[in-house]
């Protein structure tokens, strides 16, 4: 499930570019992102519909496996989706971010107008304009017919803290994977390694929370998680650098897999999505795999975590040019 | 972050940064600090934890905090590289690099789990959670919660004025001249050339609002245009987050002459500059609290009191009724 929202989004990302550079109507876009999703949920039914049927078949014991850890999953979801509900921000960032879809949708237009003002742009800005995030939001508003706002700002929020928990499972699940090896014998299927992770991982969700709910400064992950999770920046400090984070800790643990590398680029890519906060996704995969891929020498990976890393670096460096004047992404025709 | 800049604190700006980034809840900072450094005491001296999956995880956090510390957390170059890239106000973001939250959740979740005794476990959580609870602040918008200030008034989750301030605004726009002649402008023009693009910028009602609405109206509603953009309304406010600088702005300057004259915050405002900045500025619409407009002034400018409405005088300038 997390793969694939970070896949949907380096989609979305692909298409809403195409479409804004080309100077192309939102909801030409929307009826584009309706047809393509479509597409693929109906290739899922065809092709994964035996890992579906199993996937739900052993739900139940899979359940039952996490104890009283379910309980305590459900609970901290369920608190930290009400905080999102609840909660009104009122900051400027709020401004330009839901502002965007709002005027998106609007004008039907992607990027070509100010957001705080209204006033036409003659150019992109690069630093907003290359995320297509906001975007997502208008495309939603447009297909179910909502108010924008409330999509953005109640909506998407939700389901980007539910995913954000669901980050941290999975997460948990890489960190404390042998966890259960070392505390003993297999006894019964209350303690065997499977369910003892579960259980761990579900103790980590926990103790995340925890964190989040104590982190007492404006600056830190958990104050953007609960009060702004309708901005990209949230979605990389609170779900594509804890799964970077997991996918360095694989890699420290020799597990050189190219898959690793393959959800990098997923992340990588959806992080652009997100915010031009995504640099920072590259910073912590060069600090966590590098040093390793150097010291063990194992150069036939070296490619594979620049071409993880090329969304961010492609980004970065379109970016750089359009910042000292070497691009020009013209907002009109002519 | 607002007043930790590189000129004040030079090879300091780092970790005054990571001071005020941590803040109060710097005992997380201290949990991952204190696992790194037992788990790296006893990974030297036991087999055992060697070969455990926990000391992997722990040569990340070592391996992430040294690089960091080597590159974008090293005072030399960030003293040089940081003013230069304007990253000075968003310079805490780079901590992110670092997992504290995943860390601090980590360990902890190693002493609840490791302990083979359940209820040392549990002891061990009830004692964390007293010392989280009474040593360590709440997170401010689940405080703001709590004290019943962040709490919705309406599904849209803006302040309850807003919706029928701009209901009103439209209501009254759409009964004008300049309205009728900008639907016809509009009809045929083509949003894709920089001239139809402006011409549908400048049909839309163009207003100032008090600074406690400001931000939210083109969120609820983007048919209503704003005189200021948000990093010029911030600048007005006092607010240098930015890290921008509109002195020398000649619309900022027309701009904050409005505010300045409708709240009576400047004596020396005339009406004769009240009606030359809302001339070149294209406002429309002028909306202030009851209590704080400036009336005088507002009516010797040329302005007219459309409606009061939750608490708000809406007035317009310039726009002619059909």
């Amino acid at each position: 499930m997390l793969l694939g929202y970070f896949v949907y989004y380096s989609l979305f990302e692909a298409l809403c570019l195409f479409f804004e550079l080309r100077l192309m109507s939102l909801h030409a876009l929307s009826i584009c992102t309706a047809v393509l999703m479509a597409v693929i949920l109906a290739a899922g039914i065809l092709y994964g519909r035996k890992d579906w049927a199993h996937w739900l078949s052993s739900l139940g014991g899979r359940l039952k496996s996490h104890g009283f850890g379910f309980w305590i999953l459900l609970a901290v979801t369920a608190a930290s989706v009400l905080i999102v509900l609840l909660y009104t921000d009122a900051s400027a960032d709020s401004d330009y971010y839901v502002g965007m879809a709002s005027t998106a949708l609007f004008t039907d237009t992607l990027g070509r107008f100010d957001p705080t003002s209204g006033a036409a742009l003659p150019v992109f800005k690069a630093r907003y304009a290359l995320c297509c995030f906001p975007y997502h939001s208008a495309v939603m508003a447009d297909l179910f017919r909502l108010p924008v706002i409330v999509q953005a700002r109640s909506v998407t929020s939700a389901v980007n803290v539910l995913m954000a928990n669901i980050a941290v499972y999975r997460l948990g699940r890489v960190l404390f994977t042998g966890h259960a090896r070392q505390l003993g014998k297999v006894r019964s299927i209350g303690n065997s390694p499977e369910t003892l992770s579960r259980r761990a991982a579900d103790l980590f969700v926990l103790a995340v929370f925890l964190v989040n709910l104590f982190s007492s400064t404006i600056y830190l992950p958990g104050i953007f998680l609960f009060t702004r999770a309708y901005e990209g920046k949230a979605l990389i400090a609170n779900i594509c650098l804890p799964c970077v984070f997991g996918i360095c800790a694989c890699y420290m643990r020799g597990n050189h897999d190219s898959r690793l590398f393959r959800n990098l680029f997923w992340i990588s890519f959806a992080g652009v999505c997100f915010s031009a906060s995504s640099v920072f996704l590259f910073v912590l995969s060069a600090c966590g795999i590098l040093p390793v891929l150097l010291f063990r020498r194992r150069w036939k990976d070296l490619p594979l975590f620049v071409f993880a890393c090329l969304p961010v670096i492609l980004w970065a460096g379109v970016y750089y040019m359009t910042q000292h004047g070497m691009l020009y992404l013209s907002a009109v025709r002519g | 972050m607002t007043g930790v800049t590189v000129s004040a604190f030079g090879l300091r700006f780092v970790p005054e940064c990571l001071k005020v980034y941590m803040g109060l809840s710097w005992p997380f900072f201290a949990v991952i600090l204190c696992g790194m450094a037992a788990y790296l005491v006893f990974a030297g001296k036991m087999k055992t934890v060697r070969a455990g999956d926990e000391w992997p995880v722990t040569k990340v956090f070592w391996l992430i905090m040294i690089c960091m510390g080597l590159t974008v957390c090293n005072p030399f170059p960030v003293r040089k590289i940081v003013p230069r890239f304007g990253m000075t106000t968003v310079y805490y973001r780079v901590f992110w690099v670092f997992p504290l939250t995943v860390g601090a959740a980590y360990y902890l979740t190693l002493l609840w789990t490791r302990q083979k005794k359940r209820w040392l476990g549990l002891l061990l959580f009830a004692i964390c959670l007293a010392a989280l609870v009474f040593l360590v602040p709440l997170n401010p918008g689940v405080e703001n919660l709590r004290s019943r200030t962040a709490l919705p008034t309406n599904v849209y989750k803006v302040d309850g004025a807003i919706p029928g301030l701009c209901s009103a605004v439209h209501e009254d726009y759409e009964k004008t001249e300049e309205y009728a002649a900008s639907a016809e402008t509009l009809a045929g023009a083509d949003l894709k050339s920089a001239e139809g693009a402006e011409l549908f910028a400048a049909a839309l009602p163009r207003c100032i609002f008090p600074f406690k609405l400001e931000f939210a109206v083109r969120q609820y509603d983007a048919g209503i245009a704003l005189s200021f953009d948000r990093n010029m309304r911030l600048y007005y406010e006092g607010n240098r987050s930015t890290g921008l600088s509109y002195k020398g702005n000649r619309t900022y300057r027309q701009c904050a002459l409005i505010l300045r004259g409708m709240y009576g915050l400047d004596d020396t405002v005339t009406e004769k500059q009240m009606r030359r900045c809302l001339k070149k500025t294209g406002t429309d619409y002028l909306i202030v609290e009851s209590e704080l407009a400036n009336r005088l002034l507002l009516e010797r400018s040329g302005c007219e009191l459309v409606t009061q409405s939750a608490g708000y005088d809406i007035y317009r300038f310039g726009l002619t009724k059909v």
